[in-house]
């Protein structure tokens, strides 16, 4: 079979030259350090998964300044974990300079995270997540179903089903407590994208 | 002849990172793209189009992310796609030769046979524009094509509303620009989804998403169909579920079709079987041994080492992969059969696969995605190919749940792409994204240069967020690239927006980094303005 007007193996690329250089003084791909912090407390929580949220800030801003002032360096900087619904908390001791934390929480639970100091007993805050909803760990027990026209948003009545769908569920090999029966992303993308040096 | 009892919703995410390096001649990571065109998308273009051409009653539903767009109608990329098919047809040309009358003589003629139908179809037939081929596959109503976020972004881990909405949005307006309409469906990058999320897709205009089976099951009140029904969001969003046996099939390492022995092993490459010195021309310039996806050994046994892998008889793959795709449909019928008599209502079967895997990682997969939707199609199983659209349109009564967060990464969490190899990036990106809302509020009017320099840090806060960039940090392959894309992003973005602050923009240096970073040529800064999440374009 014939074809033509393909390009010979080993020629450069006439059109690299077009693009412009890079000014002096820019930086250069990759290089450069990111900086340690940006000059304000904050303390952010990130959902990792059903028992899991990770947290990180930064205390570079005037609230830490004035409490590192007041307390001096002999405080302890304590990172609380607080259940948005039950009121239940945990404390942890941590290193301010480590810049985050990961957490291990109770499934399902919605939570914030505070950054502070402790002294004598008594939780200074510095500054404080949003909340953090975490995914349940096992299927919710049944309340009533309600029903809407997917389009219009306009609610709906329904027949229910011949027998309790559960009991199908039951059955099948899926169990959200063990895990994905498979995990897909990873699997193609490790060999869609594996392009070692 | 069955009577219909349920539907299969096949679906196709077919998604790279934007990976474009003009200011090279060659780059490496830039393989990724062509191996997508040509073991995956220009294949698959062929699958739907005989299929249309031999009036197979098909319907798929594909999502071609935003950065792939923007790949494939990318000049650039489109002439170095060329060069290197051109590349691999002179390789095989040679290896017919050499191959004659040896065990790989018929392996090495269906590559051949596979790249020459690759080349007729990208230079000739559709004149390199491959996305303008499945935009008309979708006039003519075979396929719906569905969004995904700007830049495959992870939205649950993005640090405000304003970043998730700007992601979305775009993802949005992309798709507008080269498909003539807004989307219907999104794809939500690696179906990650917590609470909230449904509502900015409402604003956006969306109609559906697709969710892991966990995010369905776990959801609140639980859902009464399981995944076989989509279920309607507080926000208003319909949500589809992954099913799992369909997943299983597919993905299982340990029983999953692709593991089959007679399939074509991936990690046996002529890249590194091949002589040094013939195969050197083939290689990028450093000269390091790779795959160039060539291989010539068939999987055989998972416990067999890759050096005692017999040799691959394409004709014996081809009839494993009818043989599974008989058995994929059958598997459908009898599940759809049986929720059909329990659910009290047509079950639809969800399965929604990477694209990348079928014909790349599986090189028997497209021609099993072929004969499980000619299977398919045959009424004795009762089963009905549908797009979400039309499955909607026939059953709009929906059960309110609220999903669970997760995402379908390991266990469906998060920590794929959060964990102590990739933490660190979500400080500084969630810097720049306030740093992006504050500018965009603060520059209400603008154009000319101030203009450019916004909508350019737009560019460079967006491909920083790729989900891309954490994954390969994680799975420690190419996570050097991986680093360097994130860090430079963020680099780029911190020293233009200190240039905006100080009202002293380098037009060179934007200029440079327009050309390099060029995607999105629509992009409007005024996505990260605070309250435009409220409305959109």
């Amino acid at each position: 079979m014939e074809w033509s007007g393909r390009a010979d193996a080993g020629e450069p690329d006439a059109d690299s030259s077009e693009v412009s250089e890079p000014s002096e003084g820019a930086v250069a791909d990759g290089e450069g350090t990111l900086p340690r912090g940006y000059g304000e407390d904050r303390v952010v929580a990130m959902l990792r998964g059903p028992d899991s949220l990770f947290a990180y800030w930064d205390l570079t801003g005037a609230e830490s300044a004035r409490l590192r002032r007041q307390f001096g360096d002999a405080c302890e900087w304590v990172l609380r974990v607080s259940d948005t619904t039950t009121g239940r908390r945990g404390d942890t001791l941590v290193d301010p300079h480590a810049g985050s934390h990961y957490v291990k929480l109770e499934p399902g639970g919605r939570y914030a995270v505070q950054l502070g100091m402790m002294v004598a007993g008594t939780f200074h805050p510095v500054c404080e997540s949003a909340e953090c909803q975490l995914p349940p760990a096992e299927r919710r027990a049944g309340a009533a179903a309600t029903w809407a026209d997917s389009h219009t948003g306009q609610m709906r009545s329904v027949a229910p089903g011949r027998r309790p769908f559960s009991r199908f569920m039951a059955g099948l090999a899926y169990d959200p407590a063990a895990g994905n029966a498979s995990s897909s992303s990873s699997h193609a993308l490790q060999g869609g994208r594996q392009a070692p040096r | 002849m069955s009577m219909e009892q349920g539907y299969l919703c096949l679906v196709l995410h077919c998604h790279l990172p934007f990976v474009r390096h003009p200011e090279h001649d060659e780059f490496l990571e830039e393989d990724w793209f062509f191996e997508g065109v040509s073991e995956t998308y220009l294949p698959l273009l062929e699958v739907f189009e005989g299929l249309r051409d031999d009036g197979v009653p098909f319907r798929a539903t594909l999502c071609l992310s935003p950065p792939l767009c923007e790949m494939l109608t990318d000049q650039r990329l489109q002439e170095r796609c060329a060069r290197y098919v051109g590349r691999r047809l002179d390789l095989l040309e040679r290896e017919v030769t050499s191959r004659r009358g040896t065990p790989f003589y018929e392996a090495a003629v269906m590559y051949l046979n596979r790249f020459q139908r690759v080349w007729n179809a990208y230079q000739e037939r559709h004149r390199r524009e491959v996305l303008a081929r499945f935009a008309r596959l979708q006039e003519e109503g075979w396929l719906e094509i569905i969004a995904s976020a700007a830049t495959h972004s992870l939205l649950p881990l993005l640090g405000g509303e304003e970043a998730v909405f700007a992601q979305v949005e775009q993802g949005c307006r992309n798709y507008r620009k080269h498909f003539g309409r807004r989307p219907r469906g999104i794809w939500l990058p690696e179906c990650a989804f917590a609470e909230g999320l449904d509502r900015v897709l409402r604003r956006c205009g969306l109609e559906y998403c697709f969710l892991e089976s966990n995010s369905i099951l776990l959801a609140d009140p639980q859902p009464v169909h399981g995944v076989f029904a989509p279920v309607l969001t507080p926000g208003g969003v319909a949500a589809f579920g992954r099913d799992p046996e369909s997943s299983r099939q597919v993905w299982s390492r340990q029983d999953g079709y692709p593991g089959d022995p007679a399939y074509r092993e991936f990690y046996r490459d002529l890249g590194y079987d091949a002589d040094y010195d013939y195969i050197r021309p083939y290689l990028h310039p450093d000269g390091v041994r790779r795959s160039i996806g060539i291989k010539y050994h068939r999987i055989t046994g998972g416990d067999v080492p890759l050096g005692r892998k017999e040799p691959y008889v394409p004709a014996a793959a081809s009839r494993k992969a009818s043989e599974h795709a008989a058995l994929f449909v059958s598997r459908c019928s009898a599940q759809v059969s049986g929720l059909s008599r329990l659910i009290g209502r047509r079950p639809i079967i969800v399965a929604p696969y990477d694209a990348e895997l079928f014909g790349h990682w599986w090189l028997e997969g497209v021609e099993f995605l072929d004969c499980v939707i000619r299977e398919a199609a045959r009424r004795q199983y009762g089963i009905r190919m549908v797009t979400p659209t039309e499955y909607l349109s026939g059953n709009p009564t929906l059960q309110r749940c609220n999903p669970a967060p997760s995402t379908w990464g390991d266990k469906g969490h998060f920590d794929v792409w959060l964990n102590g190899s990739n933490d660190w990036i979500y400080p500084h990106l969630h810097h720049a994204e306030r740093v992006m809302v504050t500018l965009a509020a603060e520059h209400v009017s603008t154009d000319g240069l101030l203009c450019r320099a916004l909508n350019q840090c737009a560019r460079e806060l967006m491909l920083g967020q790729s989900s891309d960039w954490p994954f390969l940090m994680a799975l420690e392959t190419a996570d050097s690239y991986a680093v360097m894309r994130v860090k430079s992003h963020l680099s780029r973005f911190s020293r233009l927006s200190e240039q905006i602050r100080a009202g002293l923009i380098a037009e060179h240096e934007l200029l440079h980094l327009e050309q390099i970073d060029n995607i999105f040529s629509e992009l409007d800064y005024s996505l990260y303005r605070p309250g435009c999440a409220s409305k959109r374009d």
